[in-house]
């Protein structure tokens, strides 16, 4: 299957702008920052947007939710997503996400844009039609569980703690090489919270809040070591 | 697994956030911890003429909430510091306390500052007023529900070992509910031995809390736990000793016939047991049952069913008055 989060979409003249796969990812990352906002942690810069949704991305199966992306390349900015962008920018064009502090400059790694992200009114309004759909139910409640976990990490690790996940930071995984979450059986990240499983089985056993809490703390602690 | 995943997970299982991201004990959680810590780090007298209120409101949204009201600055890296400029101020602030706007109040009393929250129109949200002379924090997680009570800033125990759990429930006991001035609260009158309302949920929150707070590195609390048999009321883990414990927890009401209270306590000690069979690492399952009915007697026939049950029944008797309950020591 298509992953919409691999390409920024080309439109062909006659191809519709939005399909099933599109949407999903579009309402991935509205529910994203509405959850941000509920957490305090609105208005969210790009780079750790992107962070936050490759976090998403991990855990997804944890939650036997759908990723709307199963790879990304290992970049050197750190995990990002171009067709998050491009949603970021639909989704401000829809008057469903703010922009500001826009900034284009160049850094050591060339030419690149940065910019804080918040929720409109209308994006709030929307975001409660979502969470009606089954689509918005399942994905919402994923999105707020990671979103919270993350928002109780301590402020200094929030913008790295994804270079510290295990997939993003496992050895042998070089700048440009291809991460990818197809085959659950090797998303090291999955592995690691059967492994809190298994420690402590009499209380983890099928609380999935927990294991995901554990994880995101676990990369914390990588990230700070 | 290595020792290494063993342990890291040994060592956060404790803190972990109570239940769900929209649950508001988590945010009453993070703040009565994070008052605990700057309890801590400043035991210090306050003066008769310094402010020793402060109060914090849980709020969803938080930014557009602090823009809507006026007065209201941003506390920068706030969850992460122990400011000592913290008294005298109302905070609003997200669940995860990662914005957290504050603004100063004149306050010199918990109604003072209920004042303050109906004139902000921020009554309906959770909760948590801390008198810094007293060390105690009054919290509630909404409206409907009246202010409970937590001691901070006490040196806590670093370990509960599930022998000495039995001691901990009595002391909880005392603390809470024995005398109608206990920190939960208990009675909505007294005299006419009329109990709170949904008591039941109340004493779970604050026993909840307590072992939490008093029990941050040895204890995994959890509440309404989804076992196969049924939601136990709290489920308590101890984690070095890796043993598991159930709670039911029932409240006796005046109101209730004698044969109702004994089908309700039998009840009581049946799901206990139910939990337990359905946990083959759990041992042991209480079933605590705080009575209201005026009169301090024993069930025997509830005694007799637990004991054949193997589940240990507690009754504590909630007193209509500090007096009686000081009588009660009374040869």
């Amino acid at each position: 299957m298509k992953n919409s989060f691999d390409n920024p979409p080309a439109l062909q003249p006659s191809e519709r702008e939005i399909n099933t796969a599109t949407a999903r990812a579009r309402v991935w990352v509205l529910l994203a920052i509405d959850a941000c906002d509920r957490a305090g942690l609105l208005p969210i810069n790009k780079t750790r947007l992107h962070r936050l949704i490759f976090l998403s991305n991990c855990l997804a199966e944890l939650y036997q939710t759908i990723p709307p992306a199963k790879r990304v390349l290992k970049y050197k900015r750190g995990p990002f997503y171009p067709d998050v962008q491009w949603q970021l920018d639909r989704l401000n064009a829809m008057g469903l996400v703010n922009v500001s502090n826009l900034l284009v400059a160049k850094d050591e790694h060339g030419p690149w844009m940065e910019a804080d992200y918040s929720i409109s009114e209308t994006g709030i309004q929307t975001t409660n039609i979502i969470r009606e759909t089954p689509l918005g139910k399942s994905t919402g409640n994923y999105v707020d569980e990671l979103v919270f976990a993350f928002g109780r990490l301590n402020e200094r690790r929030l913008d790295d703690l994804a270079l510290s996940e295990l997939n993003y930071a496992a050895p042998g995984v070089a700048l440009g090489a291809l991460i990818t979450f197809e085959d659950a059986s090797s998303n090291l990240a999955l592995t690691r919270t059967r492994d809190f499983e298994r420690a402590a089985p009499e209380v983890l056993r099928n609380r999935i809040r927990e294991k995901l809490q554990l994880y995101l703390r676990y990369i914390e602690k990588e990230n700070a070591a | 697994m290595s020792d290494d995943t063993l342990e890291f997970v040994e060592s956060e299982l404790a803190d972990l956030s109570i239940g769900s991201s929209e649950d508001p004990l988590n945010f009453i959680d993070e703040i009565v911890a994070w008052l605990h810590r700057w309890a801590t780090a400043y035991d210090v007298q306050i003066s008769l003429d310094k402010p020793a209120y402060c109060c914090f409101v849980g709020c969803d949204r938080v930014t557009q909430v602090a823009d809507s009201l006026t007065g209201f600055s941003l506390r920068r890296h706030f969850r992460d510091d122990t400011p000592q400029d913290l008294l005298g101020r109302v905070y609003i602030a997200s669940p995860t306390l990662q914005s957290v706007f504050s603004r100063e109040v004149v306050a010199s009393s918990i109604e003072d500052l209920e004042a303050e929250l109906e004139r902000l129109g921020l009554t309906s949200h959770a909760v948590v007023i801390f008198n810094a002379a007293s060390k105690l924090a009054f919290w509630r997680t909404d409206a409907k529900r009246d202010f409970t009570t937590i001691q901070v800033g006490e040196a806590l125990d670093d370990k509960l070992r599930s022998e000495d759990f039995d001691k901990e429930l009595r002391t909880f006991y005392v603390t809470y509910l024995a005398t109608p001035q206990g920190f939960a609260r208990p009675w909505k009158n007294a005299a006419k031995l009329k109990p709170k309302d949904e008591l039941e949920l109340e004493v779970r929150n604050c026993l909840l809390m307590f072992l939490r707070l008093q029990y941050k590195k040895s204890l995994f609390v959890v509440p309404e736990s989804h076992e196969s048999t049924g939601r136990a009321d709290l489920k308590v883990f101890f984690i070095s000793e890796r043993v598991v414990y159930f709670l039911e927890l029932k409240v006796f009401r005046a109101s209730d016939s004698e044969s109702s209270t004994l089908d309700w306590g039998m009840k009581g000690v049946a799901q206990a047991h139910s939990y337990r069979l359905a946990n083959n690492q759990c041992r042991v399952a209480y079933a605590c049952c705080y009575d209201a009915r005026g009169r301090d007697e024993e069930m025997t026939q509830l005694v007799d069913y637990a004991n054949t049950m193997d589940v240990l029944y507690r009754r504590y008797f909630m007193y209509q008055s500090s007096e009686d309950f000081h009588r009660s020591f009374m040869p």
